[in-house]
């Protein structure tokens, strides 16, 4: 059957609609600070076949083709002949889902007449999931948190009470993770009723056809910018600070008539410490750049994502092996990008972004002192985006994810620090025909009576983000303690009453030779 | 109230002066209203707004004489001067350590994989950002004194830099203004021309950036307001005798002319606020609890929700997008504002086909210059409009503002080359296409903003007005759901009729950031008295007396760990005993929106606000307009393309004045009003109300997948 253009313009919308609005009811309703003011969450509808066929839009990359990669493994556990309407699979386990344990990753099928017509997937990075949070630290994914194999947490519509109840005794907030997991499962049901209303609407006993057809105009619009490209095997690579030792990610792309393969064969073994990616992640963060650079406008789907083939060798920090540490993978998932811009920018220039001073930056202070209420914060903070052959990196700006500062008055308001500063960090961006996107420099007083243990997460102190195709690096971060270099900036530093932390964001990379056309 | 005596049918005007067009209504307090349309005069803003006053009044009968001295209008001049960037030159002085955080902002990307979305730059560049050594602490404690000597130098710095008016925002001013305060007294001895605008005044709430970026946007247009409006209220003055203007502000409440002079940012969507009270009054008066108000004009299209009655009021508002469209594109502007969706979808909004090859329509849009291709004022390309001509919705022999005839050729012409040879398919099906890819878009995001609001439309009625929203309504209601449409009569300006329903209504707000359990109450008492004050004065200037003014309290609340609130309302009076009345009332609100609450969290309260209202609009809200006597006309039938017949249909085409009170009718039909069009479906069932309001039963949604073919 065909569809014509403007039919399928009016389902495809339909079809977006139906997860924005579950995204919209997901976000609204979830606790998790980074699902309502980062968007870290998906909301995803799959064909018959467990195929992407439509994200929620304002979703963070980390998800691009991940629901299904999800769904597959999950089916592989309950084969879809023997699911019931009503039936929810769960788990949260970082080589199933999205790479490390606070995302929680539900699935459903969507049954109509009898059949399965569709499944949707949810993904949130819940409130907590115990373990020690946002941590780099760890040795193994044990010490990260709780760990859910592959089950139903809902069976003919009845919630499994005892799942539930092992993970509420393993979390920090029991409600706030209650009150995520009801998020979810209120996103789901959102997405199930809008699906069959629009199937209603149009009288259609399944969707086979128009997710075709979707996947077949949204291949052809990537393949036409694909077959652009002069095909053959292009090498990028980039290095990171990495946790005690560098680590180097390599990028062999090839492209051809067909699509793209990136295979990342080389790159650094995986690290003692918890910022190995799993295959999943690393596949979504692959496929981040090319969104970017082919068809930014073009909604997710499996039009897209059947034109990769990603490569990354089991051991390498780009796809550790179980129980590996995973907890901030986001360090190295969000270089990613960095080393496939970097291969491609010879023959994509006008395509291609230099390396940003990117992942962001995350600051966790906590404080208990004999007669004071002990507090806990979590902070922000960005460094500066690469440039391009068109622009000047914008400073301080989230990439590739895109995290929110927190407000600096409300930051005074939870936890007893004096900020005696959050300015630009001057020269930081790389030179080059367009400059790289400033840094920041933030300095505070600790005015607690005790000590302040302050854990950092940090990047690019040691190797900046490089520039491109003449553009120079940026330059690299710092931290610094009452004027002393801390040594460790991974680690934790402590703070008495009146000792101030200062530390820089990186700058991001150049792009071109500087005065060059 | 005071005011010169008038006899007792005076009648008061409104005005709202838009980019092109300036709406007019006059109406007396029996519920006789006129309203008219001039174009609007940009460079001597009054000759136009005088002259079509002086053409509605001679039109309607009215002599000078029996108008009220009170004016009220809404401008869209706030949002132009800073989209423009014609403001004051700006200085800002900030806390040391802290003159980039209006740089630097919320670090967050609004597209996440267009590299090119680029930000707004910062209204004051680096050389006019000072920072003065002086700190407060969240609590209001003083750490670091002001030094008076520092503040002479910044501010001698930036009048030599030119700046004309001056934004001062220090970190946490909100609990403490009087480092801000002193800036301000420097000022005045300093540079005395200089406007001074202090965060403390404009947006006393907790976080920065948003802060420091309200203040600016205030004092960037604070020295052009002034003039302007006491332009406008010389000119009503020298024609009606004595004239006291008021301002509609974006919340829906009147100001007085002083409170806008130095809050101008306060009028920012004064127009939209004006639509959505014409919108909640029409509710009323047809006794619905529930109505989504859909506004379509030529470049937009706006939907608001209006639940029992009140149009709900948001915090969330940003002016100046880089991307109209794309949220966190522009600068917030946390300030209370009836909310709205702006969606990219108006009569002007151009059909083209995208990357994949699909039909798109907008958010691009051909505006009102050089317009649809129809026009035949030099546009190309082809645009919603165009798709509804070629249907047959529009009348393709009508003439244009009197003067441009309406061109089919060129919109069947410019459908055909663009969008139907390129597809494939006939210029009909093109055009249909184009109509229902418009109406599921405008669906689609109030779907979306509706489940952001926790809201189901399925149980709201349509009410819709604008040029083009009578054309799109049923369709749009159909995708919705909804059951009920209501198109009032003279839709295209019925929004001007909200300057007439707005009550005197000030607000004020403060930020105490503090668990439920921790509130130190006696410092709630001293900063609700200081708000009642500030209210007060407010109301004062627009010469309301303190016993007429009725107050509301409301906090903007949420669990410990959350990071958004939500407002719900508080008891009046507040000591030691309220705290479980407010806890009960969040918890409420809270399940309202999402749908449950929880018990075992903690609760906080992030801002605390105060509303006076003055409920003395000018028509009573239980006034209908009344409808124009009807003379009972013939239709004249033309050929109408109605996807439900799959093809053209011989239909009625009503003058809006030919229906009679109270009678029922079936589409399909046209009704023609000045200025828009109603289309009706071969399905839907409707009746014109007592007031004159077109009131369709919407027909559910027919199983259809073909669009049809040519005629």
């Amino acid at each position: 059957m065909t569809i014509n253009p403007i039919d399928l313009e009016i389902y495809w919308s339909r079809l977006i609609a139906v997860v924005d609005e579950a995204g919209a009811a997901l976000k609204r309703t979830a606790f998790s600070t980074v699902v309502r003011e980062s968007n870290d969450f998906a909301c995803v509808l799959l064909d018959q076949d467990g195929e992407l066929l439509a994200m929620s839009s304002i979703s963070v990359p980390g998800f691009i083709g991940t629901a299904s990669l999800s769904l597959h493994k999950m089916l592989e556990v309950f084969p879809s002949a023997n699911l019931s309407p009503g039936d929810v699979l769960f788990s949260n386990d970082p080589w199933v889902g999205s790479g490390h344990l606070p995302d929680a990753t539900m699935a459903a099928p969507i049954f109509r007449n009898g059949a399965i017509v569709g499944y949707v997937v949810t993904v949130a990075h819940l409130s907590d999931i115990g373990g020690q949070q946002w941590s780099a630290g760890c040795n193994e994914v044990y010490e990260e948190g709780i760990r859910f194999p592959i089950l139903k947490l809902m069976e003919k519509r009845r919630v499994n009470r005892l799942v539930l109840d092992i993970l509420k005794a393993n979390v920090r907030l029991p409600d706030r993770v209650q009150g995520d997991i009801d998020a979810m499962f209120a996103a789901m049901h959102v997405c199930e009723v809008r699906l069959l209303e629009f199937m209603d609407d149009y009288g259609l006993i399944d969707i086979r056809d128009i997710s075709e057809a979707i996947y077949r105009v949204s291949e052809q619009a990537a393949l036409q910018e694909i077959r652009a490209i002069k095909p053959g095997t292009y090498y990028g690579e980039v290095e990171a600070d990495g946790w005690d030792t560098k680590i180097s990610i390599r990028a062999k792309v090839t492209i051809s008539a067909k699509g793209i393969e990136v295979d990342y064969t080389g790159s650094s073994p995986q690290s003692e410490f918890g910022i190995n990616e799993s295959y999943n992640h690393t596949y979504a963060y692959t496929l981040c750049p090319f969104k970017c650079m082919l068809c930014p406008d073009v909604p997710n789907n499996a039009g897209f994502t059947r034109l990769f083939t990603v490569n990354a060798p089991e051991g390498t920090i780009v796809n550790s092996r179980f129980p590996a540490a995973v907890g901030a993978r986001q360090l190295v998932g969000h270089q990613l990008q960095a080393a496939v811009f970097d291969a491609l920018a010879e023959v994509l220039p006008h395509r291609a972004q230099a390396d940003s001073g990117t992942p962001l930056w995350t600051l966790v202070l906590h404080g208990s002192a004999p007669g004071e209420a002990p507090f806990s914060t979590i902070m922000f903070y960005n460094g500066g985006m690469g440039a391009t052959q068109y622009r000047d990196g914008y400073a301080c700006t989230s990439f590739p994810a895109n995290i929110s500062n927190t407000p600096l008055e409300v930051t005074e308001n939870i936890a007893p620090i004096l900020f005696r500063s959050k300015s630009l960090y001057a020269g930081s961006g790389g030179a080059g025909k367009h400059k790289g996107g400033a840094g920041q420099v933030v300095s505070f007083e600790s005015r607690w009576p005790g000590l302040i243990k302050a854990s950092l997460l940090t990047e690019r102190t040691r190797v900046p983000a490089k520039g491109l195709l003449g553009g120079s690096p940026g330059k690299v971060g710092f931290v610094v303690k009452n004027g002393q270099p801390v040594t460790q900036p991974k680690g934790i530093v402590e703070l008495s009453f009146g000792d101030v932390l200062e530390f820089a964001l990186p700058g991001g990379g150049g792009f071109g030779a500087p005065g060059s056309k | 109230m005071a005011g010169k005596s008038h006899p007792k049918d005076a009648f008061r005007v409104g005005f709202d002066i838009g980019g092109t067009f300036t709406d007019l209504v006059v109406a007396n307090r029996s519920g006789t209203i006129r309203t008219g349309k001039v174009l609007t005069t940009p460079d001597e803003i009054m000759t136009g707004v005088l002259r079509g006053f002086e053409e509605l009044l001679s039109k309607s009968g009215i002599p000078a004489s029996q108008i009220d001295e009170i004016v009220v209008g809404a401008t869209t001049v706030v949002t132009n001067l800073i989209i423009e960037r014609k403001g004051a030159r700006t200085g800002l002085i900030v806390t040391k350590g802290f003159a980039d955080v209006i740089e630097i902002g919320r670090e967050l990307r609004y597209d996440v994989y267009d590299l090119t979305a680029g930000f707004p730059t910062p209204l004051v560049p680096q050389a006019l950002r000072m920072e003065v050594n002086e700190r407060i602490d969240f609590q209001g404690k003083v750490v670091r004194p002001i030094d008076s000597g520092e503040v002479e130098t910044a501010i001698k710095a930036l009048a030599a830099e030119g700046a004309t008016s001056l934004a001062v925002c220090l970190l946490h001013s909100y609990v403490n203004p009087e480092h801000e305060q002193t800036i301000k007294s420097v000022a005045e001895r300093m540079a005395p021309g200089m406007y001074v605008s202090l965060s403390y005044d404009v947006l006393p709430e907790i976080r920065e950036y948003e802060r420091t970026v309200a203040t600016v946007l205030n004092a960037y247009v604070r020295p052009y307001i002034g003039n302007y409006l006491q332009r406008i209220e010389e000119g009503f003055s020298s024609v009606f005798g004595k004239a006291s203007l008021r301002l509609m502000q974006s919340s829906g409440g009147m100001i007085s002319r002083d409170y806008a002079e130095r809050l101008p940012l306060r009028m920012l969507e004064s127009g939209p606020a004006a639509g959505a009270l014409a919108a909640a009054h029409l509710a009323d008066t047809c006794g619905l609890k529930k109505i989504v108000a859909f506004d379509m004009g030529g470049t937009t299209a706006k939907a608001c929700l209006i639940t029992n009655g009140e149009p709900e009021v948001t915090t969330e508002f940003e002016t100046a997008r880089v991307h109209r469209f794309k949220r966190g594109s522009g600068f917030p502007v946390k300030l209370p504002i009836i909310d709205l969706i702006e969606i990219g979808a108006g009569g002007g909004s151009i059909a083209h086909i995208d990357q994949t090859g699909l039909l798109k329509v907008g958010p691009a849009s051909a505006g009102a210059n050089p317009g649809p291709a129809c026009y035949g004022l030099g546009g190309e390309n082809p645009t919603v409009t165009d798709a509804a001509l070629v249907l047959g919705y529009l009348d393709r022999n009508a003439t244009l503002s009197g003067a441009v005839r309406m061109q089919y050729d060129k919109a069947h012409t410019s459908i055909e080359s663009k969008i139907a040879k390129p597809l494939g398919m006939t210029t009909l099906e093109a055009a249909v296409g184009i109509y229902h890819i418009v109406c599921e878009q405008m669906a689609a995001a109030a779907k979306i903003h509706s489940v952001e609001k926790g809201r189901d439309l399925r149980e709201y009625a349509l009410v819709a007005f604008g040029g083009a929203g009578p054309i799109h309504a049923c369709d749009v209601a159909r995708r919705l759901r909804c059951k009920e449409v209501l198109i009032p009569p003279d839709a295209g300006v019925y929004s001007a009729i909200g300057l007439l329903l707005a009550p005197n209504k000030v607000d004020a707000v403060r930020s105490y950031y503090v668990r439920l359990g921790r509130i130190d109450w006696r410092e709630v008492q001293a900063f609700q008295a200081d708000m009642q004050q500030d209210i007060a004065a407010a109301l004062g200037s627009a010469g309301i007396p303190p016993e007429q003014i009725v107050y509301r309290n409301s906090a903007d609340m949420r669990y410990v760990g959350q990071g958004f609130e939500v407002n719900a309302p508080i008891p009046l009076k507040l000591d030691s005993t309220s705290a479980s009345a407010i806890d009960a009332s969040f918890k409420q609100s809270y399940a309202s929106k999402f749908g449950r609450s929880l018990d075992d969290v903690e609760t906080e309260i992030v801002s605390w606000r105060m509303e006076g209202i003055a409920r003395t609009a000018w028509l009573d809200d239980r006034t209908a307009p009344a409808a124009a006597a009807k003379q009972a006309g013939k239709p004249v039938n033309r050929p109408v393309y109605f996807l439900e017949r799959g093809g053209f249909v011989d239909t009625p085409v009503h003058a809006s004045s030919d229906l009679a009170l109270g009678s029922a009718h079936r589409g399909p039909m046209l009704i023609e009003q000045p200025g828009s069009t109603i289309v009706l479906g071969p399905d839907d069932t409707f009746d014109i109300d007592a007031h004159g309001m077109v009131r369709v039963a919407v027909a559910a949604m027919k199983q259809v997948v073909s669009s049809g073919t040519d005629q």
